[in-house]
């Protein structure tokens, strides 16, 4: 089964407000930046965050801070 | 946000102690195995680490109002007396996370979702990945299937459900900057460290 999207906002695109996300990599190794960038510019709000660091204010699952709040 | 480990970020401690956000403080060891545990289809689990702490006691900060006061804080949760290694002890029990989505960053991956990482970028990367109803993988790399030796596969593919390839040239951050020293200079400390 072929699994592949065209990129990072396709593949994100169904992502709804409120969504639970859990993310791998830990302080600023393999973090996936892109998908990260591209749930902030999809709009999804109210998300709820696990992650092992909140890495640092410009990157990482810490760049949704400024966007989103945790509902969780 | 549920996490290990908050201390450098001004931005996540200003919406925290502001009210803004809720955080969920957990345990690095315990945090991953929540994780492996939800993605294995187990509900809990009893472990010693936090025993005796505000992590089995209750008492952890959670929500604060917009003057940070603390109006929610964790529970108490059970704690049972396990034998273990031929020594009696109290361990925590700790409830599995799934979540709806995961995004992990791997090294490479073929169109099945096998998954390989690279060295410390593995980390927490696979259980959260297990944790995930729908796994979103990027990878720097998209492979045929059958082209990963299989014994190198560290996450199987059917954990993952979508993947996109991003290449090998998008920005990694380092946290310090650690510069060799050079050998033939005299003058100055051995290392230089600076913030990115």
């Amino acid at each position: 089964m072929d699994k592949t999207y065209a990129n990072a906002a396709a593949a994100v695109a169904d992502m709804p407000d409120g969504a639970s996300l859990a993310m791998g990599g830990f302080g600023l190794s393999g973090n996936p930046m892109q998908l990260i960038d591209a749930v902030l510019a999809q709009g999804a709000t109210a998300l709820s965050v696990v992650s092992t660091t909140v890495a640092w204010t410009g990157g990482g699952s810490a760049c949704c801070w400024r966007q989103h709040a945790s509902a969780r | 946000m549920t996490s290990s480990y908050v201390g450098e970020n001004k931005e996540f401690a200003r919406r925290y102690l502001g009210g803004e956000l809720k955080l969920e403080l957990t345990p690095q060891g315990t945090l991953a195995e929540k994780l492996r545990t939800g993605g294995s289809g187990t509900a809990a689990f009893y472990t010693r680490a936090g025993v005796g702490t505000q992590v089995s006691e209750g008492g952890l900060p959670q929500i604060h109002d917009a003057d940070g006061n603390v109006v929610q804080a964790s529970k108490p949760k059970e704690v049972r007396n396990f034998e273990l290694g031929m020594k009696s002890a109290d361990f925590v029990l700790e409830d599995a996370i799934t979540t709806d989505y995961s995004l992990v960053h791997a090294a490479k991956g073929d169109r099945h979702g096998n998954l390989i990482f690279n060295k410390a970028a593995r980390q927490f990367s696979p259980v959260a990945a297990m944790a995930g109803r729908i796994c979103i993988a990027q990878v720097e790399e998209l492979v045929e299937p059958g082209q990963p030796d299989p014994d190198a596969v560290h996450l199987p593919g059917v954990y993952v459900h979508r993947i996109i390839e991003v290449g090998p040239d998008i920005e990694k951050r380092i946290e310090k900057l650690i510069v060799h020293p050079d050998p033939s200079s005299t003058a100055g400390p051995a290392t230089t460290a600076k913030d990115v």
